[in-house]
């Protein structure tokens, strides 16, 4: 045989078996790795086919239902990170695994500039000039926890220049009005990462229990209770899966990645308290999935919801605490429901707005604030921009 | 549909060479015309409509155009000029209609409604090759095409129909008629086609990254390093991703049986700036040069004349590229450049070093790209400004620490625009025969990195699309 017909052969080949068992392997709704909804069979309908939404659905289709798809994937990952780029998909790759995202869609006045890792100043001004104006406002004492990103936190794993991101920081914090009471919650994970304690996942872009124990401690210090803090022998850690794989190991395609190990740290009276989800209860601080089902941050407080509260099921009177926050807040409230009552409201809710955090505190029937939310969020929204 | 999606390749490429191979001989034109429909309606299935009705009227005039040609050429020429008008009302229509009417509306008393119009795909480029079978016809260079199948094969086949090669009817004709297919030139096809396919994917596409990350730098924190950056870049992304569209559409046109013509030499390597078009989408240039240049007198009649036919030509070829002041712009920079060459600097140019020449195009080349990537001219000046430092600092970390990790991706682009890769495959080939077997292990090793490439993301659109 000439190369010229293996050729012939090798590609027909290629493409055929390819087509085929595209066509014969079970095809799945889900994603368990990348945590998202495929697409599946496109229904042929007559409008979608006339507007050409029918087209992309098969593309997409094919994207997402590709044989060995996550094997490709994971190629792709390696070929990318063995050119040199030390990233893939805007994840970055660093020491022990470490992982974080470095590029964002950086929000501005004229609309967001995607994939980026440039931080738009006047943006940055206008989310400090929020910030400024709720804390102004605030009728009750209102802490800002802005818990840093991973590249921040973990910035010493990275050959990407810190500098610039150190930077973004001090340029946050000098905007930030005196009034404002904001612990440098970045600066404090970062030390504890350097010290060699995990304190944010190496697949995921939340901090771990331990990151959000320190969380728990800066927040507690602010409101002037430090005397209360529980100290880490209250608790009782407890791995609940060294299986979890995150939002970076999802997007960044490094399949060989090793998982993380997710835990909860319990004491005792945990089923002493009752947790509600957007008015429904739930199974307390900690939703564990169906037997099989791979177990990720969800696992806190139900995952996302609008409004989320937690009380004493022996009805005992305590100061309301409400938390202005995003999904690295579900992991700091078992903490805080040791000295307070919870209202926990998502800034990032598709369907109500929380951003006039006076009125809000108010409503809830606050005695206490806090704000919980990413840099990342800061950067990639405008919601800070519109406390009030 | 695009040639990089997996749709594409593991869906109607296989569907269609199984089809056209599998069917009699006679009916492949026809098969070859309904893949070429579906292909071309995958994405807006309405244009369709407007593309076969173009090349229905090219072909109904085709019959009074021969007929007359020789023994009543004047009416000959009235049928080639109504066929001309039908063809190029639909791209004056769709493509400058709103352009013009913003311009007008500009001006005391001109109130035209912006029709918002969206551009069908390929439209520039079947238009063109739609005229080509008409002054083909009326010339004499091409005969009648009675086959109606064959005809709509020439205008819609999928390989060339959205973004090229411009294959000019005479070029095609006769295989429109007659083909056959060796196993070698399948195997020919197959290797341009995954060669194109690797150059658009892993070259073009991250290229394309680069540019838009260094160019929406400029927007945040503007450096004079990120400035060259994003130019580079964007010159690099357009010649894979435009010169890999081509090769793969080259290569299924080979699998299919069709040589279409070369569209890019090396463009990046040239010594001038004529030079350069005679490398860059040489086809769209033999178009000019054959159906508008020469027809206007071409290089005769003095050199205002010369000067003339060089400023339609290049009015022409920037509007071509789309209805917006920076393509026009772009088409008048090249007027200028090689008038100066042409007319001024032809004798000291030559006395300039090789290298020194090569240098000085690709910088003119490129910096002439600016004009094509921004549609803004605001931006075209600001960037300019910052290549030379002012209103920017001169670099930064982070621009530094791109560059860095870029550097392997840079290389490779660089080497690739190059003939040296395949220099040295031939030579390595020519001594030790062995090495052919390379070529099939590249093709499988290329699907399966575009494959993952792809995998990795659902869709890959070309540069040349919006043409």
């Amino acid at each position: 045989m000439r190369p010229e017909q293996t050729t012939v052969i090798l590609f027909c080949l290629f493409l055929v078996m390819f087509a085929i068992l595209f066509l014969v392997l079970p095809q799945s709704p889900f994603s368990a790795e990348e945590k998202r909804a495929l697409q599946t069979k496109p229904r042929v309908e007559f409008r979608s086919l006339l507007s050409g939404r029918l087209g992309e659905e098969v593309n997409d289709w094919y994207a997402d239902q590709f044989p060995f798809r996550n094997w490709f994937v994971g190629l792709k990952g390696a070929v990318e990170i063995a050119a040199g780029k030390g990233e893939n998909n805007g994840i970055l790759l660093g020491k022990a695994g470490q992982l974080a995202r470095v590029r964002f869609d950086m929000a501005t006045a004229n609309g967001a500039i995607p994939d980026t890792d440039r931080v738009d100043e006047s943006h940055l001004l206008a989310a400090a000039e929020g910030v400024n104006r709720a804390a102004a406002n605030a009728r009750v004492p209102t802490v800002f926890l802005f818990t840093g990103r991973s590249v921040d936190v973990a910035a010493s794993a990275f050959h990407y220049p810190s500098e610039p991101s150190r930077g973004m920081l001090e340029e946050w914090e000098s905007a930030l009005a005196p009034w404002v009471v904001a612990p440098d919650m970045a600066g404090v994970l970062r030390e504890r990462y350097e010290a060699g304690e995990a304190v944010v996942y190496r697949t995921d872009h939340h901090w771990t229990t331990l990151g959000a124990y320190y969380g728990y401690r800066e927040a507690m210090r602010a409101f002037g209770m430090e005397r209360e803090i529980l100290p880490p022998s209250a608790f009782a850690p407890v791995t609940v899966t060294n299986r979890f794989r995150g939002s970076f190991w999802a997007a960044g395609g490094m399949k060989w990645v090793a998982p993380d190990r997710l835990e909860i740290w319990a004491r005792p009276d945990d089923g002493d308290y009752a947790v509600t989800a957007d008015g429904k209860p739930t199974d307390g601080f900690y939703t564990f999935p169906d037997e099989g089902a791979e177990i990720g941050y969800e696992l806190f407080l139900d995952g996302t919801h609008d409004v989320v509260t937690v009380s004493r099921r022996d009805g005992a009177a305590r100061p309301r605490l409400v938390v202005f926050k995003d999904s690295f807040a579900n992991s700091l409230a078992p903490f805080l429901a040791r000295h307070f009552d919870l209202v926990l409201l998502n800034l990032s809710s598709a369907r109500a707005d929380f951003t006039d955090l006076t009125a809000r505190a108010m409503e809830y029937g606050a005695d206490r604030a806090l704000v919980v939310y990413t840099l990342s969020n800061v950067l990639t929204t405008d919601t800070a921009a519109r406390f009030r | 549909m695009v040639f990089s999606s997996l749709a594409f390749l593991y869906a109607f490429l296989p569907a269609v060479l199984a089809a056209c191979y599998l069917c009699p001989r006679r009916w492949r034109n026809a098969v070859l015309l309904l893949f070429s429909l579906l292909f071309y309606g995958w994405g807006e299935p309405k244009f369709i409509l407007l593309m076969v009705a173009s090349f229905t009227a090219a072909y109904a005039f085709g019959f009074p155009i021969a007929k007359n040609r020789v023994e009543k050429p004047a009416a000959a020429r009235r049928w080639l000029i109504l066929s001309l008008s039908v063809s190029l009302s639909a791209l004056l229509f769709f493509k400058y209609y709103d352009f013009g009417a913003e311009t007008l509306s500009r001006l005391p008393f001109w109130n035209l409604p912006i029709l918002g119009l969206r551009l069908p795909v390929g439209i520039s480029f079947y238009t063109f090759q739609i005229m080509s079978y008409s002054i083909d016809l009326y010339r004499g260079d091409a005969e009648l095409q009675r086959n109606y199948a064959a005809f709509g094969t020439y205008v819609a086949l999928f390989p060339q129909l959205i973004a090229g090669p411009i294959v000019r009817y005479r070029e095609i004709d006769r295989q429109l008629r007659d083909r056959t297919v060796a196993a070698a030139d399948f195997a020919a096809g197959a290797e341009r086609f995954c060669a194109g396919l690797a150059k658009k994917v892993l070259l073009g596409d991250p290229l394309a990254g680069a540019w838009t990350y260094f160019r929406d730098a400029l927007t945040l924190s503007p450096s004079a390093l990120g400035a060259w950056l994003s130019v580079v870049f964007y010159s690099l992304h357009l010649y894979f991703d435009f010169s890999g569209y081509s090769d793969m559409a080259i290569g299924l046109g080979r699998m299919f049986g069709f040589h279409f013509p070369e569209n890019f030499r090396y463009p990046y390597t040239a010594e001038s700036i004529a030079d350069f078009w005679r490398r860059w989408h040489i086809t769209l240039s033999a178009w000019f040069r054959e159906y508008v240049y020469i027809p206007l007198g071409g290089n005769r009649r003095g050199k205002w004349k010369q000067f003339r036919n060089l400023a339609v030509v290049w009015v022409l070829t920037g509007l071509w590229h789309g209805a917006d002041w920076n393509f026009l712009l772009w088409g008048v920079y090249y007027l200028v450049l090689l008038s100066a060459e042409r007319f001024l600097l032809r004798e000291r140019l030559q006395k300039i070093p090789a290298g020194l020449r090569r240098a000085g195009t690709l910088l003119l080349v490129f910096l002439g790209f600016l004009l094509f990537s921004e549609s803004d001219l605001a931006t075209v000046g600001r960037t300019l400004g910052y290549l030379v430092g002012a209103g920017c600092r001169f670099a930064d970390l982070l621009d530094g620490y791109r560059l860095l990790v870029l550097l392997p991706l840079l290389a490779v682009a660089a080497v690739g625009c190059t003939p040296l890769p395949k220099r040295l495959f031939d030579r390595l080939t020519e001594k030790r025969p062995c090495f052919r077997w390379l070529r099939p292990a590249l093709c499988v090793l290329a699907l399966l990195l575009v494959t993952a490439c792809l995998a990795d993301r659902a869709f890959s659109p070309f540069e040349y699309f919006q043409f």
